[in-house]
């Protein structure tokens, strides 16, 4: 039994899966560093475990190594933000990553346009976005042959649709990820010397269409010389 | 001067250096009338001389200092005295018609995209020249204009006279009012438009994007924005040959747009649609 399935649901109040599929698998998401600190504690009493985070209360993400202090409220309104990049690494339609959470294709893109996202369910495509992006091997083709391969008889990308993230990451290992992923961010650009946003323009406009009136004084040909062609 | 084979005869040195100092949107005021085809008949042409104040370099800078064969010839626009109104457009970069010269002699000089001639580079060379611009930043705005006025993509007449224009009008409504409307439209950096298999033919499923800021779309919500537009499309005036999308209207930032979205559609200017009136 893994690390993971020995943490069980009904001992905190925290919970994941998406309601759709029926409720919790009975786990709870958490990355490497809470489970290890977890199974130290898992025979503690549930005290101590009520130091689970909530929203608005800090989780941390990516690697031991590099580990980013994130928010769940940060989840939240990352939800279009992760949906993106996991359709960007997979190549997946909305049903598939639908599928992998749980939902349905019209969920998954209500959430990228704004749709209140329950924080379990932020908590899933913020996990969902950092296993994705932890595997990534940088091209379509190779993650989604890797997310195909099995595992002791189960897929990767079953693994990760029973909500084991951690078990699939480890299984996975860490990809090369994006091959732009190292370049430096773009400087912002300077203003160009007109009004920079459209709005500006938009509203600086007359009433009346640009080009209806006489904008330019009449042309006045001022000397003619004719060429004889023939 | 020509060659047998009818090209001309390379530059001197001093010609040479004196090409080499000009640059795109550089001018010179040196003749006041510009040279146009203002007749032809059957056996000749009629070359006019319109007035102008001067003439700009619109030709690339590299296209203009580098001298060889075929490239001979530099192609330059008149400048014009403006009216305010035309002034007023140009500046605020609201017309293909015309474009600014940061460095004029007069406030009201602006640069005519609607007449080109070519005049050649040894002309070109003896011709005292004017700084346009002080910058490459400053510069691109003439070519900016020049994309806008040779290069724009033109979207059919049912999009630009309905929903583009009803578009463009609603964001200026709302922009003068401020407010949280206002918001959603500051945050939209571009709007773009796909037309499946393209937006001219009947049948077409047409689908709209919306580019919005990151850090912009923190002062509204995605949803507040998704609200917007699913008001004012229901009001659009929608042709019954084009199909709307499902999700007709789409809200992402372009870290979440895919390369083929951004390939497939077409960016909206919205501050510079054309006026073909509707029935004309």
């Amino acid at each position: 039994m893994s690390a993971l399935q020995r943490v069980k649901r009904s001992s905190y109040d925290w919970t994941r899966g998406s309601s759709s599929r029926g409720g919790s698998l009975g786990y709870i998401l958490v990355d490497d560093n809470v489970i290890e600190r977890l199974t130290q504690r898992a025979t503690s009493s549930s005290e101590t475990l009520k130091e689970l985070p909530t929203i608005g209360t800090l989780l941390k993400s990516g690697t031991a190594s590099r580990a980013n202090v994130i928010t769940v409220s940060d989840e939240q309104r990352n939800v279009p933000a992760y949906l993106a990049t996991i359709k960007r690494i997979t190549g997946f339609s909305w049903e598939k990553i639908g599928v992998l959470l749980g939902c349905t294709r019209q969920t998954v893109y209500n959430w990228t346009q704004g749709e209140a996202v329950k924080p379990e369910n932020a908590r899933q495509v913020a996990a969902l976005h950092e296993t994705i992006s932890y595997v990534d091997r940088g091209s379509h083709a190779e993650t989604v042959a890797l997310l195909e391969r099995e595992f002791g008889g189960r897929s990767l990308l079953n693994v990760i649709k029973d909500g084991e993230f951690a078990v699939a990451r480890r299984l996975a290992g860490k990809g090369s990820g994006r091959p732009t992923s190292t370049w430096t961010k773009m400087q912002p650009q300077k203003a160009s010397g007109r009004q920079d946003h459209w709005t500006d323009r938009v509203a600086a406009q007359i009433e009346d269409p640009v080009d209806d009136g006489a904008a330019f004084v009449p042309n006045k040909i001022v000397k003619k010389v004719r060429f004889k062609l023939k | 001067m020509a060659d047998s084979d009818g090209s001309v005869e390379g530059l001197t040195d001093e010609e040479m250096t004196a090409l080499s100092a000009w640059r795109q949107g550089d001018y010179t005021l040196q003749w006041a009338h510009f040279p146009v085809v203002s007749d032809t008949t059957e056996e000749d042409v009629e070359i006019g001389f319109d007035s102008a104040v001067g003439w700009v370099a619109v030709t690339q800078t590299c296209d203009i200092v580098n001298y060889g064969r075929h490239k001979d010839y530099v192609t330059i626009c008149p400048i014009i005295e403006a009216d305010d109104r035309l002034l007023k457009d140009v500046v605020n970069g609201v017309t293909p018609a015309a474009a600014i010269l940061e460095l004029r002699e007069q406030d009201h000089h602006v640069i005519d995209l609607g007449r080109a001639a070519s005049i050649h580079k040894r002309a070109l060379a003896h011709l005292p020249r004017k700084d346009g611009f002080s910058s490459d930043m400053s510069r691109s705005v003439l070519q900016q204009s020049l994309e806008r006025r040779f290069g724009r993509f033109a979207f059919p007449d049912w999009l630009s006279t309905g929903p583009l224009r009803q578009l463009r009008d609603r964001a200026r409504e709302k922009h003068k009012s401020g407010g949280p409307v206002g918001d959603i439209y500051k945050a939209i950096d571009e709007f773009r438009v796909r037309g499946n298999p393209d937006l001219e033919s009947h049948g077409s499923a047409i689908g709209f994007y919306a580019v919005v800021d990151p850090e912009k779309e923190k002062k509204t919500t995605r949803k507040a924005i998704q609200g917007e537009f699913k008001a004012l499309s229901a009001k659009f005036d929608w042709p019954e040959a084009y199909v709307q999308e499902d999700e007709f209207f789409t809200v992402m930032t372009l870290d979440e747009m895919s390369a083929r979205q951004l390939r497939e559609s077409h960016s909206v200017d919205l501050d510079f649609i054309s006026n073909v009136k509707p029935g004309s």
